[in-house]
């Protein structure tokens, strides 16, 4: 479906990422490949380095950590903000949502909502489109949505498909109302056929956990991993990533009437190199505006992948300038979304490491 | 020239799994449930370089990744 807003802007953006950093090589005798296969996965699939976090790290302790130097600096004032939006896939607890572990924990005021929210790699402009709804149709003025996930946790050690590329981050941006904000296009899509294609199998209602789902297996391609481990049908994902999103981007365009050479940036959901230019090829994007190696430096960070591209390709004086920016992000549910939106006048935007 | 394909895309193949044995000789050599995304991934990028040939995201599909024959069909088609 598509949609417009307006009266709304992205004020600040800040990355939190894990000081732990893995490389490649170092676990390379953990899967099954050959030296020759190793180096081309380097090479094409973005294999690299990657960041997580150490065990025991949950979701709220990164995002406390960010909070609390926002506050420090005075880029926030958690008395203004109106609403907490965290999307995540790894809470701390099945329950309460872990906005409310984050609320209490920076001692938040009454006066706002807790939302939380499960997604993934389409997190990003769900929460985004989530917070624009708030603020356009309510008396929202200002919200901080935080995108975060430890994945790494959940991810079998000789997983040849997921661990390599995994990585952890957390993310806070801040939205504010803006009545002089230029409109927004965006569209959303959902396929829930393909649920089951990016999922743990156990540790919910369905399936509890136990030392029964804790029993490692292998399978046919000589992944092992166990029911408590995430689970990504790859085949399913690819195939579903490239038939899909270069039909979104072309409607998201023809909505708006604007072109791909009018967007300064396209700010996708990093899977890797591959996918992305291949993406990039079909809808003539020149690779000189769409990042694509973020999973080399930081691994795949489901919904905080974009805003990893923001903080780390980007430094606060470009979005001095207005800028149209094109996000798109895919995965989970199955899922895809993407937004076209000015971004201008930010008043941080950073990186920080804990 | 066709047997000169079907040879080149197996060699593709048996490089990306070289502990898979695969069987030339089977008339449409099943893909499908052999190779992962990974393997699919690099053989792309690996038919792209080595054969002069551009597969677009929609000609990566299930149908077209199904058998060598399928495979081949695809390559002969890209290579027009």
């Amino acid at each position: 479906m598509n949609l417009n807003f307006d009266g709304v802007k992205i004020t600040g953006v800040q990355l939190i990422l894990p000081r732990r950093e893995i490389s490649f090589d170092s676990e390379m005798d953990d899967y099954n490949f050959t030296s020759a296969q190793s180096a081309k996965l380097k090479a094409v699939m973005g294999y690299d380095k990657r960041r997580i976090v150490e065990n025991g790290i949950t979701s709220s302790d990164l995002i406390v950590q960010g909070f609390e130097k926002l506050i420090k600096s005075e880029d926030i004032d958690p008395n203004t903000i109106d609403a907490l939006i965290v999307v995540t896939q790894t809470p701390d607890y099945i329950m309460p949502g872990t906005s409310y572990i984050i609320h209490s924990r920076l001692s938040f005021g009454q006066n706002m909502l807790c939302l939380d929210i499960n997604q993934g790699c389409a997190g990003y402009i769900v929460g985004l489109m989530t917070a624009f709804s708030l603020i356009n149709k309510n008396n929202f003025k200002k919200i901080a949505l935080v995108n975060v996930d430890v994945v790494s946790q959940l991810v079998g050690q000789r997983d040849r498909n997921s661990r390599p590329i995994i990585g952890d981050a957390g993310s806070i941006t801040i939205i504010e109302s803006d009545k002089t904000g230029q409109p927004i296009n965006g569209n959303i899509k959902v396929d829930g056929s393909g649920w089951d294609a990016l999922m743990v199998p156990a540790g919910g209602m369905k399936i509890r956990s136990s030392h029964e789902t804790s029993i490692v297996s292998e399978d046919a391609n000589g992944n092992e991993r166990s029911l408590d481990n995430l689970v990504m049908k790859g085949d399913a994902v690819f195939n579903f990533v490239m038939q899909s999103v270069p039909d979104m981007i072309n409607n998201l365009m023809n909505e708006s009437k604007h072109q791909i050479s009018d967007v300064d940036n396209f700010l996708f959901h990093q899977p890797n190199p591959f996918m992305l230019k291949k993406l990039a090829n079909k809808l003539k994007i020149p690779l000189e505006k769409m990042p694509t190696n973020l999973v080399q430096k930081y691994g795949n960070s489901s919904g905080v992948s974009i805003p990893a591209v923001i903080c780390s390709e980007f430094d606060l004086s470009y979005f001095k300038k207005n800028r149209l920016i094109c996000m798109a992000g895919f995965g989970v549910g199955l899922t895809w979304g993407s937004l076209l939106m000015r971004m201008y006048d930010l008043t941080f935007l950073e990186v920080l490491e804990v | 020239m066709e047997q000169n394909l079907k040879e080149k895309i197996l060699e593709i193949i048996q490089s990306i799994r070289p502990e898979i044995e695969f069987d030339a000789s089977k008339r449409d050599l099943s893909l499908f449930g052999v190779l992962d995304s990974l393997d699919i991934i690099l053989l792309v990028d690996d038919l792209e370089a080595q054969l002069g040939i551009s597969i677009d995201p929609e000609h990566i599909t299930p149908e077209n990744f199904y058998s060598l024959d399928t495979l081949c069909e695809l390559v002969r088609s890209l290579s027009k």
